[in-house]
Order: C-alpha cells, then sequence, then structure tokens
C-alpha cells in the first residue's frame, strides 16, 4: 500500500513537472489549438547571454500566460512583445506567428498590426506590406508615419501617383516633412524630372543636414543636368544616414534592441499596473546592464517608492545626483521625498537647486509654491504659482492656489480679476472660477473694477448650466447689485428655505443677506466664501512619484 | 378475305408514313442544321482573327500568339538527363559554413572542338583538405553531340584538375583558331590552351595564376588597349582564409552559425592582365589604374563578382563594370592610353537609388530599348531589387530604372546570381533571366519570405505596349522548378534558333533546360571571324535593322554570374520574314555592311569581308 501511495506522488510530480516543462507555445492549449499559431522555439546557440536571455524570458511570458489561461488582451501583449524581440533580433518568421497571434487576440490593436506591416516591409513583400498598412491604418487613421511608409511601398510598387499623392499628403506632418520631401524627389528623379528632383532633395536637406543618404540621389540629378562639379560635392557627402522619421511606434521597438530597454518597458507596465515590486525587480535589471542609465535609476526610484522602501528610493535618487548634481528631475523628486516627510529646510533647498537649471519646472514651482503658502509668504508663493502657469496653463491647483494668495497678500481688486479672468480663459469648465467673479463684480468698491451687468451676466450662465444654490444666490447677488433688490430677496428667501440641512452657520449667513436685500442694500463680501479659504494640499508624494510625467523615463 | 394484319394496314400505312414523313423530315432539319453549322464555320474562318481563337477551342496548336501585352507561351524543358549531363557542384560543406562554400560556381558555352556547335563547361568546386568524401571533385566539359546530347569528355579533352574553381572565360586568346580557357578559383587560377580540342594548362608559363591568397570570381578575355589581342580582366572577391572566417564567426539570430556575410571581410583588388603577344601576360592592374583603395582604411575596397565589359560612353573603347557584394560597384572608364578612371559613382552605377550599396553579383549589358540607350541589369541580394540601370540621350549618368521597367518589385525577394538578356522569344525585344537560389539551408526558419531554392524569373519585354517594359512571366516550365542556382549561361543547342539555358546549382545538379518556344517567329543568328589576333571578335558590335526596328548586340561572352554565354549573336525577327540590315563593326572600328539573303539561319561573317 504504502509503496503503491509512493508510486502515485511519484507520477503526480512527474505530472506537474512534465506540465510545466511544456512549452505551451507549441503545444497550445485546447482553447487555443484552432486560433494561434505555434511558434516554435528558435536557435538561440552563440547569441549573446542577454539577447538569449531576454528572449527566452520573453517567450516564458508568453508561455505562462497561455497555461494560467490569462485574458485574450494580456496574452496579446504577450506574444506582441516577444514578436518585437524576435523582430528587432532579424528573426522575422518567429516574430510573423506571434504577431498573428497577438492580432488575433486583440485585433483592434494598432501597434500589433502597424509592426507586422513594418515587418512585410523589412522581408522584401511590399505587396503584403501594403495590404497590412491599409488595414493597420484601419485602427489609427492619424498616424502619419504609416502613410510615409505605405507611399514607400507604393514609390517600390512602381505605382507613382499613389506614392506622389502619399508623400504629398505627409509633406506638412510634423518630422516627417524631410522624408517626404525625399521620397517626391526619388519620384522625380525616376521621372527624369531632374531640377523638380534637385529642389526636392535640396529642401530635405535643409531641413535634415545629417540626412547623408539625399547627396547621393541629388547629385544623380545635379549630374544629369551637366552639373558634374556640383554632383561630385555631394557625392563627396555620401552616408547611409536616411531623413529621419518621427515613428514613436518604431522607435519603441527599436529601442527593444536595446535589452536593457525590454526590461524598462516591463517595469513602466507594471508601474501603470501597480505592481511596484515587480517594477522594482525590472528596473533593477535593466539597471544591471546600463548602470549610469540616470533616468531608469530615477524611475526605479520611484519604483521605490511606491513600493514602500522610501530609503531605498533616496538612495538611488542620490546615487543619480552624485554623478549628475544638475539632475532636474532627481532633484525635485528628492525635495518631494523630503517635503513628504516634513524636511522641509532640505526640500526647499532642493526646490531651489531644481529651478535653479530649470525656472519652469512645474513641480518644483507648485511645490516651492505650497511651502511659502503655508509659511503666510503669499507674495512669493503667488510668483511660483504664476511660472507653472506659465508651463502649464491649464493646471487648475496652481490657479486657484495663485487666487487663494492673492487674496490672502489683500491685492487689489482689478488685479484679482485680472487672474480671475485669466484662469477662465485657461479653465472655462471650471464653474467656481466665473463664481467667484461674478461676486466679485457685483461688490468690488473699485469703480473700475464693479460690473453688476457682467456679473449678472455670468450668474445668469452658472445658474442656467447648474441651478445649485451657490450659483442661485450670486444670481440673487447681482440682481441686487443692479439693483433689482425685490428679485433677489425672493432668490434667497427660497434659499434660506432649502438650507435647513445645511450647516447652522450657513442658515445664519443665508439669512443675513437676505435681510440686506430687503433692506435695499447690499451684503458685505465677508458674508460669501473666498478662494483663500480653499486649504493647500498636503504634499502628495505618492502621486507625484506615480504620476508626475517623466521626459525620458528610460 | 379480311385478315387482322390486313384490317389495320390504312393505319399502319398512316403511320409508317407518318414516321417516315417526320424521319425525312427530322433529316432535312438535321441536314439544314449541318449546312448552317457549316456556313457559319467557313465563313468565320475568312476573318482570320476567328480562326485563332478556333484553333485554340477546335485544334491543336502549331503557332502561338498572344495579344501584345501577354507573354508567349514558352516552355523551357529540363533535359538535363536525356542530354547526358551528370554533373553535381561540390561546394565540400562539411558543416563549418565557410564562405566559399556559398558562392560556386560558373558555367561556359563554347565550341571547344570547332565543330560549330556550342559544348558545354561546367566550374566545380572541390572538398576541403581533410574532408573528402568521395574523388576529387573535377570540372566537366560535355562535347555537343548534335542530337541533343552531350558526352563527357574532360578526361581526354586534358581538363581534369581539381580546383576549387569559380567562374570561367573563354576565348582564343592565343588566336590560333582554339578556344582556351581561363577558370578562376580560391587560390590559384588557371589558364588551359586548346591546341584542337586537347587543353594544356598552362598558367604558369602565361603568368596568369594570380597570388595562391587570391580569391577569383568573374574573368573576362577584351582587347582593353585595341591591340588586336585579348588580354585578361579578372576579378576578386574578398581576402579569405578559414581561420579569418572562423574567427569572425558570422552567425544569425535562430540559425547560428551562418556563410559569412562579405562585409565582414576585407576586399581585394582586382587583376588587368595585358597579353604580350608571346603567350605571356603581364599584370598591369597598378598602372592601368584598376586599384581601388578605402580612403579611411587605405585596404583594397573590392569584392567583385560580376563583370560586364561594353562601351558605355560609345567613344570606341571597351569599359568595365564591376559588380561589387556590399561595396559600391566600379565603372572603370577606359581612358585610352592603356589607363581607366573608376567613375561608378559619378556615372550612376555604383549604388542603389539611396545611395546604399548592393549585394551586387550577377551583371549584363543590352540595348535592350532598341533605341541607344544602354541599360545594364545587376542581380542583388535578397531584399534588393535587381537594378536595370539605363542611360539618357545616349549618355551617362545612369538611372536606376528597375521600378518604372517593372523589374524592381518582382525582383525584390529573390536573392539572384545569374543574369542576362536573351530574346528567348524571338520577337526582336530582349528579355531578362535570373537565375535565383539563397546562401543558408535553413533561411526560411527566421524569414519567411525566403528559400533557400528560389524559381528562376524571366521577365519578357513587352516593349511600349504595356504598363512596363518587362513583365514576368509565369508559365517557364521545368524554370520555374526552385533552384540554388548561381552560374546561368546561354546557347542555341540544338540548332533550331532559340536559346537555351543552363543553370548551375552550388551543391547540387547542374540543369540544362531546352527552349521549345513554338513562336514560329523569324530569326538570324550571326557568329563572326576577325582578324588574327582577336578571331572571335570579341568587342565587335552587330546592328540588324528588320521592319524599321535597329537591334544591337556586343559580342561580349562574358556575361552574368561567373559565366560565359555562347559567342554567336542572335537576333530574333519577330514576323519580318527578311533582314533590311546587318552592320558589323569590328573591334578596331572598321564598319562592314553585310546582306542577308535569308533568315532562319546562322550567317558567318569574315572580316574580310566575306561571309
Amino acid at each position: 500500500m504504502r509503496r503503491l501511495t509512493e508510486c502515485l506522488v511519484l507520477c503526480l510530480l512527474l505530472a506537474v513537472s512534465t506540465a510545466h516543462a511544456t512549452d505551451a507555445l507549441v503545444e497550445l492549449p485546447e482553447r487555443w489549438s484552432g486560433t494561434l499559431q505555434v511558434v516554435p522555439a528558435a536557435e538561440l546557440e552563440g547569441q549573446p547571454r542577454d539577447i538569449r536571455q531576454t528572449l527566452e524570458e520573453a517567450r516564458q511570458l508568453v508561455n505562462s500566460a497561455l497555461q494560467a489561461d490569462a485574458a485574450a488582451h494580456d496574452l496579446a501583449e504577450a506574444y506582441g512583445e516577444l514578436g518585437a524581440l524576435y523582430h528587432v533580433h532579424l528573426m522575422y518568421t518567429h516574430a510573423a506567428h506571434c504577431y498573428t497571434n497577438a492580432m488575433a487576440l486583440d485585433p483592434e490593436n494598432f501597434r500589433w498590426a502597424y509592426y507586422y506591416a513594418t515587418l512585410a516591409q523589412n522581408l522584401g513583400q511590399t505587396d503584403v506590406a501594403i495590404t497590412r498598412y491599409e488595414h493597420a491604418r484601419t485602427l489609427n487613421p492619424g498616424y502619419k508615419a504609416l502613410d510615409l511608409h505605405l507611399a514607400n511601398a507604393w514609390l517600390d510598387r512602381n505605382e507613382l501617383d499613389k506614392a506622389r499623392t502619399g508623400f504629398e499628403t505627409t509633406r506638412d506632418a510634423e518630422g516627417l516633412e524631410a522624408a517626404s520631401l525625399y521620397g517626391l524627389g526619388h519620384i522625380a528623379l525616376l521621372q527624369r524630372d531632374y531640377p523638380e528632383a534637385i529642389a526636392c532633395f535640396n529642401q530635405a536637406l535643409e531641413l535634415q543636414p545629417m540626412a547623408s543618404s539625399i547627396h547621393y540621389p541629388l547629385a544623380q540629378a545635379l549630374r544629369a543636368t551637366g552639373d558634374r562639379e556640383g554632383a561630385k560635392i555631394h557625392l563627396e557627402q555620401r552616408g547611409v544616414l536616411e531623413p529621419r522619421v518621427k515613428d514613436p511606434q518604431i522607435d519603441a521597438l527599436n529601442a527593444m534592441k536595446n535589452n536593457a530597454a525590454v526590461h524598462y518597458v516591463r517595469g513602466m507596465k507594471a508601474v501603470r499596473s501597480g505592481e511596484f515590486e515587480v517594477a522594482v525587480k525590472f528596473f533593477a535589471r535593466g539597471l544591471s546592464m546600463e548602470p549610469d542609465n540616470s533616468h531608469a535609476r530615477i524611475s526605479l526610484a520611484r519604483a521605490l517608492y511606491l513600493a514602500d522602501k522610501a530609503p531605498a528610493a533616496e538612495q538611488e535618487l542620490r546615487t543619480v545626483l552624485a554623478r549628475e548634481p544638475d539632475n532636474v528631475f532627481a532633484l525635485f523628486l528628492l525635495g518631494l521625498l523630503y517635503d513628504g516627510a516634513d524636511k522641509h529646510v532640505e526640500s526647499m533647498r532642493l526646490y531651489q537647486l531644481a529651478l535653479r537649471q530649470d525656472p519652469g519646472h512645474a513641480g518644483a514651482n507648485f511645490y516651492l509654491g505650497n511651502y511659502y503658502y503655508r509659511e503666510g509668504r503669499f507674495a512669493e508663493a503667488a510668483r511660483h504659482y504664476e511660472a507653472v502657469i506659465q508651463v502649464e496653463p491649464k493646471h487648475l491647483g496652481a490657479h486657484m492656489l495663485l487666487l487663494a494668495a492673492r487674496e490672502h497678500a489683500g491685492v487689489a481688486d482689478s488685479v484679482l480679476a485680472g487672474s480671475l479672468r485669466t484662469a477662465i480663459t485657461n479653465l472655462p469648465e471650471q464653474p467656481l472660477l466665473s463664481l467667484r467673479l461674478a461676486q466679485l463684480l457685483a461688490l468690488s468698491g473699485d469703480p473700475a473694477v464693479r460690473d453688476p451687468v457682467e456679473s449678472q451676466r455670468l450668474a445668469t450662465i452658472l445658474v442656467e448650466q447648474q441651478p445649485q444654490p451657490p450659483h442661485q444666490e450670486a444670481l440673487a447677488l447681482a440682481l441686487a447689485a443692479n439693483g433689482d433688490f425685490e428679485q433677489a430677496t425672493a432668490i434667497q428667501k427660497a434659499l434660506v428655505a432649502m438650507a435647513f440641512m445645511s450647516a447652522p452657520g450657513e442658515v445664519d449667513r443665508l439669512s443675513r443677506v437676505q435681510s440686506r436685500y430687503a433692506d435695499g442694500q447690499l451684503p458685505s463680501a465677508d458674508d460669501f466664501a473666498r478662494l483663500s479659504a480653499i486649504p493647500v494640499p498636503a504634499v502628495d508624494v505618492s502621486g507625484t512619484f506615480r504620476n508626475y510625467l517623466a521626459v525620458k523615463p528610460y | 378475305m379480311n385478315s387482322p394484319d390486313r384490317k389495320y394496314e390504312p393505319q399502319r400505312s398512316d403511320a409508317v408514313i407518318r414516321r417516315a414523313f417526320y424521319r425525312s423530315l427530322a433529316a432535312i432539319v438535321i441536314l439544314a442544321l449541318a449546312g448552317l453549322l457549316l456556313f457559319w464555320l467557313l465563313s468565320r474562318e475568312e476573318t482570320g482573327q476567328d480562326v485563332i481563337e478556333e484553333a485554340i477551342v477546335t485544334g491543336p496548336v502549331t503557332e502561338t500568339r498572344a495579344a501584345p501585352e501577354t507573354p508567349p507561351a514558352v516552355n523551357f524543358t529540363d533535359i538535363t538527363a536525356q542530354a547526358g549531363i551528370d554533373f553535381v557542384h561540390v561546394n565540400g560543406a562539411y558543416g563549418d559554413k565557410l564562405i566559399p562554400e556559398a558562392i560556386g560556381s560558373g558555367a561556359a558555352f563554347f565550341d571547344y572542338d570547332n565543330d560549330g556547335d556550342p559544348d558545354l563547361l561546367l566550374i566545380n568546386s572541390s572538398y576541403w583538405p581533410g574532408h573528402e568524401t568521395g574523388a576529387p571533385a573535377l570540372p566537366a566539359l560535355y562535347r555537343n553531340d548534335g542530337d541533343g546530347k552531350f558526352t563527357n569528355v574532360t578526361a581526354q579533352a586534358g581538363l581534369a584538375t581539381s580546383l576549387y574553381g569559380m567562374g570561367v572565360a573563354a576565348a582564343d586568346y592565343d588566336s590560333d583558331g582554339w578556344t582556351d580557357l581561363y577558370i578562376t578559383a580560391l587560390g590559384e587560377n588557371r589558364l588551359f590552351r586548346n591546341n584542337a580540342g586537347q587543353f594544356t594548362d598552362v598558367t604558369a608559363a602565361s603568368n596568369t595564376a594570380g597570388p595562391e591568397s587570391d580569391w577569383s570570381s568573374v574573368a573576362a578575355f577584351l582587347d582593353y588597349d585595341n591591340d588586336n589581342d585579348l588580354d585578361l580582366f579578372v576579378g576578386n572577391y574578398v581576402e579569405w582564409t578559414r581561420e579569418i572566417d572562423l574567427e569572425i564567426d558570422f552567425r544569425v539570430t535562430g540559425l547560428g552559425r551562418a556563410i559569412g556575410a562579405p562585409n565582414h571581410f576585407t576586399g581585394t583588388n582586382n587583376r588587368l592582365y595585358r597579353n604580350d603577344g608571346d603567350g605571356r601576360f603581364t599584370d598591369v592592374s597598378h598602372a592601368a589604374g584598376i586599384t581601388v583603395t578605402n580612403p579611411s582604411t587605405d585596404a583594397p575596397l573590392g569584392k567583385a563578382l560580376g563583370l560586364a565589359v561594353f562601351d558605355y560612353d560609345r567613344d570606341g573603347r571597351l569599359d568595365l563594370l564591376v559588380a561589387n557584394d556590399t561595396v559600391r560597384n566600379y565603372l572603370f572608364h577606359n581612358l585610352g592610353d592603356g589607363r581607366f578612371e573608376e567613375v561608378g559613382a559619378l556615372e550612376g552605377v555604383a549604388f542603389d537609388r539611396n545611395g546604399r550599396a548592393t549585394g551586387a553579383m550577377g551583371v549584363d549589358s543590352a540595348w535592350f530599348r532598341n533605341d541607344d540607350e544602354i541599360g545594364v541589369g545587376i542581380g542583388n541580394f535578397a531584399n534588393e531589387m535587381s537594378s536595370l540601370l539605363v542611360t539618357a540621350d545616349s549618355q551617362p549618368p545612369f538611372v536606376d530604372e528597375a521600378i518604372l521597367e517593372g523589374i524592381g518589385p518582382e525582383s525584390r525577394l529573390a536573392l539572384t546570381f545569374g543574369l542576362f538578356f536573351l530574346d528567348y522569344d524571338l520577337d526582336g525585344r530582349l528579355d531578362l533571366f535570373q537565375a535565383n537560389g539563397h546562401l543558408e539551408s535553413d533561411i526560411n526558419l527566421v524569414q519567411p519570405s525566403q528559400t533557400y531554392a528560389q524559381a528562376a524569373q524571366l521577365f519578357w519585354n513587352c516593349g511600349d505596349a504595356c504598363r512596363t517594359r518587362f513583365v514576368a512571366v509565369d508559365g517557364i516550365g521545368d524554370l520555374a522548378t526552385p533552384m540554388v542556382g548561381r552560374g546561368a549561361a546561354y546557347a542555341d543547342i540544338d540548332a533550331d534558333g532559340d536559346l537555351d539555358i543552363v543553370v548551375v546549382q552550388n551543391g547540387h545538379e547542374a540543369k540544362l533546360f531546352r527552349n521549345d518556344q513554338q513562336t514560329g517567329h523569324h530569326w538570324l543568328r550571326v557568329r563572326l571571324e576577325g582578324s588574327p589576333g582577336n578571331r572571335d571578335a570579341i568587342g565587335a558590335r552587330v546592328e540588324l535593322t528588320a521592319g524599321g526596328i535597329t537591334q544591337r548586340r556586343l559580342v561580349m561572352p562574358s556575361r552574368s554570374y561567373l559565366s560565359q554565354v555562347e559567342l554567336p549573336v542572335t537576333f530574333g525577327l519577330g514576323e519580318n520574314p527578311s533582314v533590311d540590315s546587318l552592320l558589323v563593326t569590328w573591334p578596331n572600328g572598321e564598319s562592314q555592311t553585310v546582306p542577308v539573303e535569308r533568315v532562319d539561319t546562322i550567317l558567318t561573317i569574315r572580316q574580310s569581308g566575306e561571309s
């Protein structure tokens, strides 16, 4: 009996180990066997260890996802990333299988469809590339780089009219101008319209002098017009750098060649999905390959903080600053970290160092502004909030706190009104700003500012949009400012009646105002809420570490 | 007396009559219909065009006539076995994937025994030392027996020499009336002098071996200095040794070790041997200006695999276009004083349209538009279009018109080695043939668009009737069978006027394809006998005008990849039953107009004017 049990356990272990050793990309689970293509294992012998490791890990991710019966979208991501790795390492057959699977699992995903089209173009399958580009375009019609590649495919196909149309379409697209002119120049050269070819190539060179491949066809065109010397000058500058194309998708694909970048990409994904511990591992692995990558180290620091490892995050930021004392982003984030730990002297110093390098840095200005605000240094606070608004005109917090700081600072109504108008222009969807302006225009003691008619206009719009009590009250105030106390009283009375569930002080306030209207007088400005009542938000280190957009995350 | 039978007689009679009437009526109707049908058939026959359709529908076709925009149906039949060709190329591969294993080899059609028909020489490579798995690999000389069969005469002809052969050039360098051979190799090359069908190795005496370190590829005999003897140009590939190859250890992700890419190897210089007239040659490479170095490294730049010899600027001197693999192609402009000037980049032949060097291999030149513009076709690597470089206004620069002329997109995927122009359907317009095949046997594992063996391609020259001049031909018979194609050459092996094709396969059997076209088109073949010194008239130009169209041919057997085509030039005449004029411009510049009394024959023209 015991022997039988042992045998059964052995068999079970064997089965388990066999299951784990199964390559699900080759032996597809039954659920997918009719839908997905087999992706054979690749021969990687002789390849550098980091390439082998990267490919094997990516393949294992797909394997795990298949065996765990992952959702179609997640499986598509895994296949797509594996395909991209195969693609950049020139294993096109494997890449094709992976992209096909990714597209089957996630048909609306532009990225895989686009890469699949690019793959065909890389392989010289021009007709196939055209078909795939056209399909990908249905998923993202606005992606102009695609139109450029399609135009080049048409050119290769001797469909010169279609190619010309394509290049003309992309000619004015940012980052595609030189490449478009290059294509148009080639068409002209083919048609032996040498003056047109010369003009196009020259324009392309002006836009991108480093695109050395332009020199050769330009030399050909010049030579054809008899300008041998001109041709020779350009032949001497001939190179192989084609005009750069602004193509973020292909940039991301090419970045996969950098094996460290593969880990960074995974790290970023893990951050987005809230798996901070996992993100830490990926960033750390990438940094083990390229330890001097400051951008990636900062991203590691952010992931560490979010994974509740603040001391480690601090250390990583210090490591960056030891090599690059002027790294603005590292200065800001370290300052923020100290700010959150109430080490204000240190944090202020760091913010100011960051601003010395980049006076317009939004984050440093905002948090420095907050510090001054809390310290009652409103004028200084206002200055920093203005700096934020300069670079981020739609920053709501900066606008609100600027107004609040100005109110605290007792600035003239004209200054306040100007700030409010600027804020409303940038943030028309924020009713609080219009509400405050309506109040100011109704109650200002400055005749240059006071404008009851405009006040009533603003208040009327607010009520029409949202007839909530504060907007109703603003209308009542505006009516009163225009001399219609009767109407104002009626509205205020109704608000008093509705306020029975509000805080006790609120009923008193509303009643007080009503009395003033009944007496044919305007209420005091103190009877209305001011923006200065808005509290300064607490330092949100976690939120900032998670959401602040890095220009270059790795 | 009434009997039962007699009782029904009247009815029966009526029925009989009725039946008879109906039968006769039916017969009349049938006859009438048949008559109508006959009338209809006869009247259709008179309109001519209908006869063509009817012929297709009702009877066997004796002539194939296609619409102007459609390639004619032409079959190339693999007659290798029935012709007695049993050559298998030995590349010596044993597992280390050394680059020479993938490059060979070439073929030559030439009349070694002067019996008037083209014989066939197939070049062989060999086993690597220490890795022999059979008898020494030898080239194979097949005598054309004139009845569709070939006989292996290698040993008796004195060519049973084992070497790591690459290409071949065939010409009568000593002007004794017998065509000699120069075989290029990895290591020393060999010059074989032909004496009445017997070859003797005269390499040492001729001073044409080249260093043991050279890896020679393409070769051509030509009179570069116009002194009426044939000099020798030899193209060299890369600096190679087994140790270098293994050290580079070229790998393809997904395949492991692979055939080395040439850009990992240092280039070499080509050699030009001047014929001194006494059986010896002098290496004048440096003095002639054909050595090219990389200005950055001071090392030789070239990696020659193909050669086109032609007069691109019509100054009466033969120039040289060298197709280099992964570095710029050369165009050596003959200056006339024994020197050349390399002008490839300036004249537009060096790079592709984006200014990149291609993996250039086979090459041929021709007046494929039957006008003054000369075109050069170059076969390139996989995922590179073949080049079709064409002059304008009879002058350089060349512009690559492969896309415009319909070759580019169709040729992009293929890895092209052998390439030549030929008029396969004898319609008077030169078509284009490409022999294809990859280097890596497992390439499909990592590149789904590629295979090791690839079908040859035939592009029919449509003239001006089609949207693009060249139209890929779908039905080419056995030529469509995937091959590991390398050298390719053409000749009229069966004296029926059309051109047949041989393709050498790397590491596999060579293939001989008979052209079975049935277009009914007329033709004229011209064989030239030049003056002493250049009896083959290599470098002569023949211009034939028929139906108002002038075709031009250059007598230059060195074409394609590592190969030689037959010496006679072939003109397709289409429907024209006669020739308006025939003009020969001999290598020394003399012109000779020759009357042509009949077509569908081979015309031998001697420079003395007798034909």
